[in-house]
């Protein structure tokens, strides 16, 4: 008890901040908290190593023109002009991200919160068997190969064969071989797979949300569940939210595994051409580094840019 | 009814039209002996409409046949012999030799007919066996050998165009690595591990009968054959033989187990006699090469056993699984040491076929002891077994006589199952047809609400259903005895697929909605016949235990409690000690710096390697199996190997224009290059066309190339088609693409399909087989320059017109299951990579015999004028190339430079490994890691050649060799790809003009390619252009 009203006092005992450089004062906070960072430090390291490391390099690397196998050369800002000025391919995959985005990004966040929240209304053991069923596509990693199934080229993939049998068509249609059908089947097949991590940390928010403040929303007022939703429920679950849009866009920016195991690489004309292809395009097909980490720039900006933009969108919840 | 029966006479006068016209084919053959003239398909017929042994037999048991008593004839091969080459082998032909044992005896190579003439005491059955020696070549040729055997120039059943003959390989044990216990020990390597012994081939007599070598009978075939003179014909389908003498022989009468015993008296070997055992995996010898010793770990007390090095304590296993592989073991007469009876007891594991038995023949001192031993049963278990031999109702006892050496024998077979197994076959066979004539009528999407009129068209095939369904339900009941009740699972298939008949042949209405399910079925029951007849058994010792001891005093299978604990505790313990990635190598000598080798395909693969390496390699090399992918790291690293292995041609250019992979080969500096021999070599070992792939045209030089890696294997299409239905749709195979054009409508009114690659693959095809090149040869020096695309020619275009009609107005599929359309003779022709062989020799065992691959379709080579061109031998010209593909051995680029002696080293191992005899190794021992069947495309020609192929077989591949273009690798190159596809699939799915599609992409390829050659400094179309626009304005128009 009395080292404890030490250390009180001697936080008491004022130390003017503006006494001291910057690096002083961190550096002191520093060894203040020693404890918490030698327990970071861990983690710390490898994220900063494998994670923030390689942005930067990369970021870099996108002033060079670096083929892997030889050293790499500077070049200055060649790889940008080439890419927003001479890379028609760039665009359509710019165009195709922002549908993947727009589309998938919201619809499968708003999806997600509101099987959520309806889920959350079942009762505990029922509710984490669906829990379960809407949550699996996403563990079981390549499901999605059920759509190349069902979409076969084949003239005995299910589709196909159901459409030939009942004589809509004559010919097998190349679903994923045929622009007009691969972007939306796509689509689906996002939307299908997003209820993941995002739909999970929601029904962990929706749980921890105080049933003390309910009975107080209702005595003051709260007039039914929409309101319910937005002045409670959802500000309660804001770092859920938030969480669960960041999973959301960069799953939405990053997608294009999924296109390319069922629509192959590259898809036809393009047509489904997202900016992840391109950068795998250039990084592993071409040896382009140096263009690719340039492709990886600009899309790290534009998810930094929907970053801030959810935040601010977010603050806005419940008011 | 009327009609049905109109039909019935229609269907009657038909079969005997066919009999007689292949009656007339026979008679024709007898008489030409071997005439040039018959066409393949005439032959496929004559193969198709012959009779299996099965109905053969039973039509002549109908007619009173018995087996012939008396002494029967001997052949001798050398005396009094008729030879007819081969027309394909002319230079193919039989020599007398002296054998010091035989005398005279006969060479037959691996082509041609040879005849006998033979004077048949007695009319009855006979059977027949040969002796003969395999005849050793220069060439390591270790599969069985096969002839096809007429009588008076005629097949009488089927099964005697495939009478398979084996070999025997001996392992070259070395006297001086014993094991503690004394007995015959191994080779270890550097960790304390066994390494396998080398293996021989032995050349001695031995003696065969003609047997089915699908293994449906037990006991040897046997021929009706009338009293007075005949001819007998062995022809030759694959390997050289040497025969002495051909036995006509009345069928022995074998002991029953009952007549055995009596045979022998009535004492049991006293329970004090002494027990010898043999360690299973020191055999005498083998039937193959692939059946070698291998590692145990499962059991504490499998001997020998150690916690962490690997002993070679077992064989067999899958490498001993196809029917007619055998493992002899010998028992030496001093450890015998009482008379009398003795079980045979080995400690065995089967634990593959869950709920059934593996089967093998019993051969004691090369005989059969009595009719039971063609049954011997090895029951499922997850663990290991140490049961006496038996039957499948009792343990069997076997005389033994004191001091006397026995062999014993073991080869696979199907024993009690094997009749079963024909059935079921036979039942595959019937629902093929079924389906196939059904289809017929209604294509494979028959609408359920027509009325077809089955009774009225196909009257025979509901016939036909009926009787099928009759007869897997008899199946069904067998099988319910064979099991004794277990495993409930293979019977229920049966008897859905017999209610699925049932239901189709009752109701006509059944017939269209069913259709699928019974295509369904029929595969699945394929499948289930092919994974029955694999019969792999693993076993660790042989024991003879006197037949006086009781149960308690026999050894025991499995590790008692603690024993399991212990091992598999200190086995636990040594795994922390131990590498068990290393792939050990024999060599420990560390002055000599080795050649460091990655591999990156499979652990097997890599053991293999190394076994090869530490045999036959003349240099010291250090192997490591490494995850595909880690070669771009590591290079990029400075860490990366000194050989890469079985780099796809794009990638070895991509590494060679980033210059990460070192030039083997630069033409323009001639002998003065390290490896001056580099072109001679692949010149020696090579198809010219493997080299396109490899090499690039030489900035300093223009006009010369420098060349990347060594060839190592080599991919291209060919042809596959269904003989059978070729036969039955009364079609020709295509020479040329006029003929196939030809034989396409009646293909489409028979509901059949045609594979055919589409995008670049059929582009490609096509442009090759007019000579015209993918890149343009702007500068004129003869050599490809890869500035241009040259697929906007006006060849060009028309070949990518004709692809598209193909697809658009001959509605080719695009996708498709090739195996499955394939095997239910959907699509009886395809043009497919060669090596989809193996997928259809394992896959459709069913239809062994039914379906071959050949050259492509070609295109006929025509003057200016149109006209075609006639060869010297008076022979259309045609030119059937297909494009071809390598993956290399490529020597990677070190950065700190290497030794001149490192250096020399690794051309050594480059070519050591690409030499026809590692290769062919290598091949054997790859069939021994994925099954017999399994084929491995190597770009060694002499290699290729080596392996077992039939002659016909062999024919087509060698004329499609001799046919092949490389495709040159350019900077760029992979846009072409994605563009013709584009374009494809644009003219495919929205109908639209191809020369249109084509020309829309042009521009993208030759940006590509333009820019991509800028990075590297090469000089561009548009540099070429402004540099020279004075001198050749024609280039430019």
């Amino acid at each position: 008890m009395s080292q404890n009203t030490a250390v009180k006092e001697r936080k008491a005992k004022p130390v003017a901040r503006k006494d001291m450089s910057k690096a002083q004062w961190t550096l002191k906070e520093m060894k203040k908290h020693k404890a918490g960072y030698i327990m970071i430090a861990p983690f710390f390291i490898l994220f900063f190593v494998f994670t923030v490391v390689p942005v930067f390099l990369s970021m870099i690397l996108s002033f060079t023109s670096f083929n892997l196998l030889e050293w790499p050369k500077f070049i200055g800002l060649d790889n940008y002009i080439r890419l927003f000025l001479d890379d028609d391919i760039f665009l359509t995959a710019i165009q195709n991200t922002l549908i993947f985005a727009v589309v998938t990004g919201p619809v499968s966040y708003l999806l997600s919160l509101f099987v959520a929240w309806f889920i959350n209304e079942l009762p505990p053991k029922m509710r984490a068997f669906v829990t379960l069923i809407f949550y699996a596509p996403s563990i079981a990693g390549s499901m999605y190969q059920i759509f190349g199934i069902f979409f076969s080229s084949d003239r005995y993939g299910y589709v196909n064969g159901f459409l030939i049998e009942y004589n809509f068509i004559t010919e097998p249609i190349q679903f994923f071989q045929n622009a007009s059908y691969v972007m939306p089947l796509c689509i689906v097949v996002a939307l299908w797979t997003s209820l993941g991590t995002t739909f999970l940390s929601f029904i962990a928010g929706l749980q921890i949300v105080d049933n003390s403040l309910y009975e107080a929303g209702a005595l003051d007022g709260v007039k039914n569940r929409w309101q319910e939703l937005w002045y409670i429920t959802l500000p309660a679950m804001k770092e859920q939210l938030m969480f669960g849009a960041v999973m959301s866009i960069t799953g939405s920016f990053g997608f294009g595994g999924i296109v390319t195991a069922l629509a192959g690489f590259p898809s036809v004309d393009y047509c489904a051409w997202t900016i992840m292809h391109h950068l795998e395009d250039y990084g592993g097909q071409r040896f382009e580094v140096g263009y690719s980490s340039a492709i990886a720039t600009i899309l790290f900006l534009m998810m930094i840019g929907s970053n801030m933009l959810i935040k601010k969108l977010l603050s806005k919840v419940g008011q | 009814m009327r009609s049905s029966k109109t039909a019935k006479a229609i269907a009657v006068l038909l079969a005997l039209l066919m009999l007689i016209s292949t009656g007339v084919c026979a008679v024709n053959t007898a008489e030409d002996g071997g005439d040039t003239e018959k066409t393949t398909m005439d032959q496929v017929k004559e193969y198709l409409y012959s009779e299996d042994y099965h109905t053969y037999i039973e039509e002549r048991n109908a007619q009173n046949w018995t087996d012939a008593k008396g002494a029967g004839v001997v052949v001798k091969a050398a005396n009094d012999y008729t030879f007819v080459p081969d027309p394909d082998y002319p230079e193919q032909t039989v020599e007398v030799l002296t054998d010091p044992e035989k005398g005279s005896v006969l060479h037959m190579p691996e082509a041609g007919m040879t005849s006998w003439t033979v004077n048949i005491p007695e009319t009855g059955y006979y059977v027949v066996c040969i002796e003969y020696m395999p005849y050793e070549t220069q060439s390591i040729n270790t599969s069985n050998i096969k002839r096809e055997f007429f009588i008076d120039g005629k097949a009488p059943f089927s099964e005697s165009y495939y009478f398979e003959f084996t070999r025997r390989f001996v392992d070259n044990y070395n006297a001086d690595f014993k094991r503690d216990d004394g007995t015959q020990g191994f080779q270890l390597d550097k960790n304390g591990n066994e390494k396998k012994p080398t293996k021989s081939q032995v050349y001695r007599w031995s003696t065969s009968y003609f047997r089915d070598s699908q293994g449906y009978e037990l006991q040897p075939l046997k021929f009706a054959l009338t009293k007075g003179e005949h001819t007998i014909t062995l022809n030759a389908t694959m390997n050289d033989l040497i025969l002495s003498e051909i036995r006509i022989e009345a069928p022995a009468k074998l002991y029953t187990y009952e007549e055995y015993l009596a045979a022998h008296g009535t004492k049991d070997a006293s329970a004090s006699a002494n027990a010898p055992k043999v360690q299973a995996e020191t055999p005498t010898a083998t039937s193959d090469l692939t059946i070698y010793a291998l590692n145990d770990r499962t059991s504490a007390i499998t001997e020998p056993q150690h916690a962490s090095n690997q002993l070679l304590n077992t064989i067999g296993d899958s490498k001993w699984q196809t029917f007619g592989q055998w493992i002899e073991w010998t028992i030496p007469g001093s450890e015998i040491t009482e008379d009398g009876y003795y079980y045979i007891v080995p400690r065995f594991k089967q634990s593959i076929r869950e709920g059934l038995y593996v089967s093998r023949v019993l051969y004691i001192n090369g005989e059969v002891p009595f009719e039971n031993c063609y049954r011997i049963q090895f029951n499922y278990s997850d663990d290991w077994q140490c049961t006496p031999l038996s039957d499948g109702e009792q343990s069997l006892k076997f005389w033994f006589e004191a001091g006397k050496d026995y062999t014993i024998k073991m080869e696979v077979g199907y024993g009690n199952m094997s009749d079963t197994l024909r059935q079921i076959g036979d039942c595959i066979n019937d629902m093929n047809s079924i389906y196939q004539s059904i289809i017929r009528i209604t294509g494979p999407n028959p609408d359920e609400f027509t009325s077809y009129g089955f009774a009225e068209v196909i009257y025979d095939t509901i016939v036909l259903m009926r009787k099928t369904q009759l007869k897997i339900t008899d199946i069904a009941e067998q099988f319910k005895k064979i099991l004794g009740g277990k495993s409930a699972s293979d019977i229920a298939t049966l008897e859905k697929i017999a209610y699925l008949l049932q239901k189709m042949s009752s109701k006509e209405s059944e017939i269209a909605k069913n259709l699928d399910n019974l295509k369904v079925n029929t595969g699945y029951l394929g499948t289930w016949v092919m994974n029955t007849k694999l019969q792999a058994l693993n076993v660790d010792y042989i024991s003879l235990q006197p037949a006086s001891k009781t149960e308690k005093e026999m050894p025991k299978g499995t590790a008692g409690f603690w024993k399991s604990l212990g091992f598999e505790v200190s086995a636990f313990f040594a795994s922390f000690f131990t590498d068990y990635n290393s792939l050990g190598s024999l060599d420990d000598n560390r002055d000599v710096e080795p050649v460091e080798v990655w591999i990156s395909t499979s652990r097997e693969e890599a053991q293999v390697m190394r076994e090869l390496i530490d045999n036959t390699c003349p240099v010291k090399v250090n192997l490591k199996l490494v995850a595909a992918g880690t070669l771009l790291p590591a290079t990029l690293a400075g860490d990366g190997p000194d050989i890469s292995l079985a780099m796809g041609q794009t990638e070895v250019i991509n590494y060679a224009i980033r210059s990460a992979v070192e030039p083997l080969y630069i033409e323009a500096d001639g002998d003065n290059n390290l490896y001056s021999d580099y072109l001679q070599v692949c010149a020696d070992r090579f198809s010219d066309q493997a080299l396109v792939g490899l090499r690039l045209e030489n900035p300093d030089s223009l006009g010369s190339y420098i060349y990347y890696g060594m060839p190592e294997r080599l991919g291209f299409s060919m042809l596959f088609y269904r003989k059978d239905i070729f036969a039955e749709l009364d079609l020709e195979v295509p020479q040329t693409w006029d003929d196939l054009y030809d034989i396409v409508p009646t293909l489409q009114i028979n509901y059949r399909k045609i594979g055919f690659p589409s995008s670049l693959g059929g582009l490609m095809m096509l442009m090759y087989q007019r000579d015209e090149d993918i890149y343009s040869d702007i500068d004129g020096d003869g050599v490809l320059d890869g500035m241009r695309i040259n697929i906007d020619s006006r060849k060009s275009l028309e070949c990518f017109e004709e692809l598209v009609t193909l697809f658009q107005t001959f509605k080719f599929p695009r996708a498709y299951d090739l195996a499955t359309y394939f095997r239910m003779g959907e699509m009886p022709i395809a043009v497919a990579d060669y090596l989809t062989y193996n997928q259809f020799t394992i896959y459709a065992t069913e239809l062994r015999g039914l379906w071959e691959f050949t050259l492509l379709p070609g295109t006929v080579v025509r003057d200016d004028n149109g006209d075609a061109v006639y060869g010297e031998d008076g022979k259309l010209m045609i030119n059937s190339n297909a494009p071809c593909s390598v993956s290399a051995t490529v020597l990677m680029r070190d950065k700190n430079g290497r030794s001149e002696e490192l250096r020399k080293n690794c051309w050594e191992y480059m070519k050591w490994w690409t030499g026809a005899e590692a290769q062919s190794t290598y091949a054997k021992q790859y069939e021994a890691i994925v099954g017999m069947a399994a084929k491995f495309n190597t770009a060694n020609t002499e290699a290729l050649r080596n392996m077992s192929w039939t002659n016909q077989e062999r024919k087509n591949l060698e004329a499609q060799f001799a046919h092949l273009k490389g495709t040159p690798e350019f900077p760029g190159g992979y846009i072409i790809t994605r563009y013709v596809d584009f374009a494809f699939l644009n003219c495919y799915n929205n109908n639209a003009n191809a020369t249109d599609s084509l020309l829309d992409q042009i521009q993208y390829i030759n940006n590509e390619l333009s820019r991509k050659r800028k990075e590297f400094g090469l000089i561009t179309y548009e540099d070429y252009k402004e540099q020279n626009q004075g001198e050749h304005p024609e280039w430019f128009k």
